[in-house]
């Protein structure tokens, strides 16, 4: 409960802080900006919804990264954190609190931001609410941001806010963007080469943000990913993301105030 | 059977960080204790490391040398935290909250049940004057109010032991008059009361005891009765005690 008090403490900052309104203002300008184009069946049609899902998606990123990134460091600079930690609180307590904060802030953005896509598409009848891939493509994505929050908050409690949310967009675009690429250039590489399973296991233990990309499924009408796989997706994201609060926490017990 | 002292300090020494293999002692081998009911006055000039001894007892410092203790718990376990509440020198508190907001996130983050809340709150307020800024956001607090605002925080869930540093800063006249009859009625109610102040005019009117300290060492412990006798008034006291001369008027 004191966690949640925390959590609350944090969406109420992120929903009166004015450049929340400025982003979401200018992602949705832009998306409607795109809807205006074909989007439909065709080849150039199922492109401007591609389009039109990354921006969201990507914009979805971009709200959440200075979110989650300045709910440490704020407070330790502006040592708003003493009037929290002189409770009889532990520091895990107030991790917990700031990382679930920070993910349900950056969760109902996204809300906000699928609503908009989700009302484009139905207006442009270029996908309709009983499309399970598109349902199951904004559950993925949920669980990315929870992950990217915890990822952005880990990085937080041992760097300064620009450089943690330099470093988790820096591993987003990798692995989202690049991760079948680097598995191609490591399988490329010999396997007498000890460098080769070094990278494996570094590539391993990467949070795999490519897992949770499903805007090819209802761009192209693929359909659903099965259940048995859609399931462990999700859970992936909670429990690494539960991983990585934990870590946090552990760093910020011996962080001297 | 003895009583537990409120706050118990046994060899205390904090050492910072202030560069690559370098350390700077804020705190040198300090110990005190605190009674249950006590008001003490801890004072010392700028550098002292009156604030650093409070930030180890409120587990701010998580490797200090040396132990503290408030009521028998050690300061690193947020239990001992439970009947503390703390007002900190400087008025930053999170400025998007409303007073309202914020006194219910201390409230709740301190353990205080949510049937009670509402009325701990409007009680709180009411009491160091702040009912009618409940709904103002703290952004928009002048720096008294903002003291005001730290008072009541540190209240609101009721505490038997006060650690607060530099109370009257930023006060008013009538709100320093306030405060320190706030301190009164705290110490009638049989709270404990630790606070530094470089207000040695107002320790002396509210303090048992006073708590010295200098360089990270602590000079002189004693009751500013008997302090006030010898040397007429606490600021002669601290000077002698320090070793500096009073200036002349020019």
């Amino acid at each position: 409960m004191r966690s949640l008090a925390i959590a609350r403490l944090s969406v109420i900052e992120t929903l009166r802080r004015k450049e929340f309104y400025v982003v979401l203002t200018l992602t949705i300008g832009l998306a409607l900006w795109i809807s205006f184009l074909n989007i439909g069946n065709s080849s150039a049609a199922r492109f401007a919804k591609d389009i039109l899902m990354q921006v969201t998606w990507l914009a979805s990123f971009g709200l959440a990264a200075p979110l989650a990134a300045r709910q440490i460091t704020s407070d330790v600079e502006q040592k708003t954190v003493y009037v929290l930690m002189s409770r009889p609180i532990h520091r895990w307590h107030y991790v917990f609190g700031r990382a679930l904060g920070a993910a349900f802030a950056a969760v109902t953005c996204f809300t906000l931001l699928f609503l908009v896509l989700v009302g484009m598409l139905l207006a442009r009848r270029a996908s309709g609410l009983d499309d399970p891939a598109l349902w199951q493509s904004y559950g993925c994505q949920v669980s990315a941001l929870i992950l990217f929050c915890a990822l952005t908050v880990f990085f937080s409690t041992f760097s300064t806010s620009a450089a943690a949310v330099t470093y988790a967009l820096l591993l987003l675009v990798v692995t989202r963007y690049g991760g079948n690429l680097l598995v191609d250039r490591i399988e490329a590489m010999s396997s007498a080469n000890v460098l080769r399973e070094i990278l494996w296991f570094g590539y391993l233990i990467l949070p795999h943000f490519e897992f949770f990309n499903l805007s090819q499924r209802v761009v192209h009408g693929w359909g659903p990913l099965p259940l048995y796989l859609f399931g462990p997706v999700v859970a992936y994201g909670i429990v690494y993301a539960l991983l990585l609060t934990g870590l946090a926490a552990m760093i910020f017990r011996r962080r001297w105030l | 059977m003895a009583e537990l002292p409120a706050i118990d300090v046994k060899h205390l020494t904090v050492e910072y960080k202030t560069g690559w293999k370098k350390r700077c002692l804020a705190v040198s081998d300090v110990s005190f204790s605190v009674k249950q009911g006590e008001i003490v006055g801890f004072i010392g000039p700028n550098g002292a490391g009156k604030t650093s001894v409070i930030k180890a007892l409120l587990g701010f410092t998580p490797t200090p040398l040396g132990n503290c203790y408030i009521l028998g718990i050690p300061c690193s376990n947020p239990k001992s935290r439970e009947r503390v509440g703390y007002m900190p020198e400087i008025s930053y508190y999170p400025k998007y909250l409303t007073l309202s907001e914020f006194l219910h996130t201390c409230a709740a983050v301190s353990g205080v049940p949510s049937r009670v809340r509402r009325n701990a709150v409007a009680a709180v307020a009411s009491r160091v004057g702040m009912e009618s800024h409940l709904r103002s956001r703290l952004s928009s607090f002048s720096k008294g109010m903002l003291q005001q605002a730290g008072c009541a925080q540190a209240l609101i869930h009721n505490p038997d032991i006060l650690v607060l540093d530099e109370p009257m800063s930023g006060l008013d006249p009538i709100a320093r008059m306030r405060m320190r009859q706030l301190l009164a009625d705290l110490r009638d109610e049989g709270k404990t009361i630790l606070f530094s102040s470089h207000e040695l005019s107002e320790i002396e009117l509210v303090a048992d005891r006073i708590i010295l300290m200098s360089q990270g060492r602590l000079l002189y412990e004693g009751v500013v009765a008997e302090i006030v006798q010898a040397d007429i008034n606490l600021e002669k006291a601290f000077l002698r005690l320090l070793g500096e001369e009073l200036p002349c008027a020019a």
